[in-house]
């Protein structure tokens, strides 16, 4: 009889895989023939439904990476820093795709590429923090002190989320007032859809952090073998 | 409103392009750290046969050179 394989089988990613992908389809048909046509901008403001989602999605992955940090340097469990270092690096793109589809909808509408303004300001900060993060990682070769730096940086990082949240209810900004937990007043479609983008991000985002764990289990897999070589040898 | 359409149009081709990239970066990394893995076991278990192999000799009937 054949030995059972011990590793066990990974049903949830590709179901996470096809509904991802499913939900994205059914996202781009709302944001491209269902939702009514925004009445100032014309159809260029198609790009908020994607833009607004993946600002919330990556927010939501540097919370979690946050929060796995946190636990993290209460457990010294080296799951916690394969979450936090897999959500931080999704979360990353989904900042960049953030700001670039921010950067192709302020040339249309604002005439400029970038609005140096607090909220665009501090998003960039986040990006700028994460990318830092990750350079951080790669420079660190001792791997418990490597978690250890990477897991307050991680921390440090959740504290810009509430600030670009915020920004443009402190300070006058070139973005928007708010529309959407600031009574902006948002058509009850166009708010359908926004809340089915994020959802379909949000999957996509579950997704992707389970394949980037996977990742970092392996490259742990690998700096364990890497040691006992280098002890043996 | 042509205009606008290429602004919409490079906005989500951008998207769909940064996440293909990262995918492909992913599988990519993965690629190489199985094949860094298995070398890494071979490696391991290379030396373990050496170790447990005092006289140093290695196996007789492998075409490869001890030590």
């Amino acid at each position: 009889m054949a030995e059972a394989d011990s590793t066990p089988v990974d049903k949830l990613t590709p179901v996470l895989a096809v509904t991802g992908a499913v939900l994205v389809v059914a996202a781009l048909y709302l944001i491209f023939v269902w939702v009514p046509m925004e009445s100032t901008m014309g159809v260029v403001q198609r790009i908020f439904y994607f833009h607004v989602p993946s600002a919330a999605t990556s927010w939501v992955a540097f919370l979690i990476g946050g929060m796995a940090a946190i636990r993290y340097l209460m457990s010294r469990d080296g799951r916690l820093d394969d979450l936090s270092v897999s959500c931080n690096e999704v979360g990353l793109v989904f900042c960049i795709v953030n700001l670039v589809t921010g950067m192709f909808w302020a040339k249309p509408v604002w005439g400029i590429w970038w609005a140096w303004d607090a909220r665009g300001q501090s998003a960039l900060l986040l990006a700028v923090i994460y990318v830092g993060y990750l350079i951080l990682r790669q420079s660190v070769t001792e791997p418990s002190q490597r978690a250890v730096v990477c897991a307050v940086v991680s921390i440090c990082g959740m504290v810009d989320i509430p600030i670009i949240y915020m920004a443009n209810r402190w300070w006058r900004t070139q973005h928007p007032a708010p529309v959407i937990f600031g009574g902006g007043g948002l058509d009850v479609r166009m708010g359908i859809v926004l809340a089915f983008t994020t959802l379909a991000l949000l999957t996509v985002l579950w997704y992707l952090v389970r394949q980037r764990r996977k990742l970092a289990v392996m490259q742990r897999e690998a700096e364990g073998l890497r040691r006992m070589v280098h002890a043996l040898g | 409103m042509e205009e606008n359409l290429k602004w919409l149009w490079y906005a989500f081709s951008a998207a769909w392009i940064i996440h293909i990239l990262y995918v492909a970066s992913i599988a990519s990394r993965a690629k190489d750290l199985r094949g860094q893995i298995d070398n890494l076991k071979t490696l391991l278990q290379e030396q373990q046969r050496r170790s447990s192999d005092p006289s140093g000799q290695g196996d007789p009937h492998s075409d490869r050179p001890a030590g």
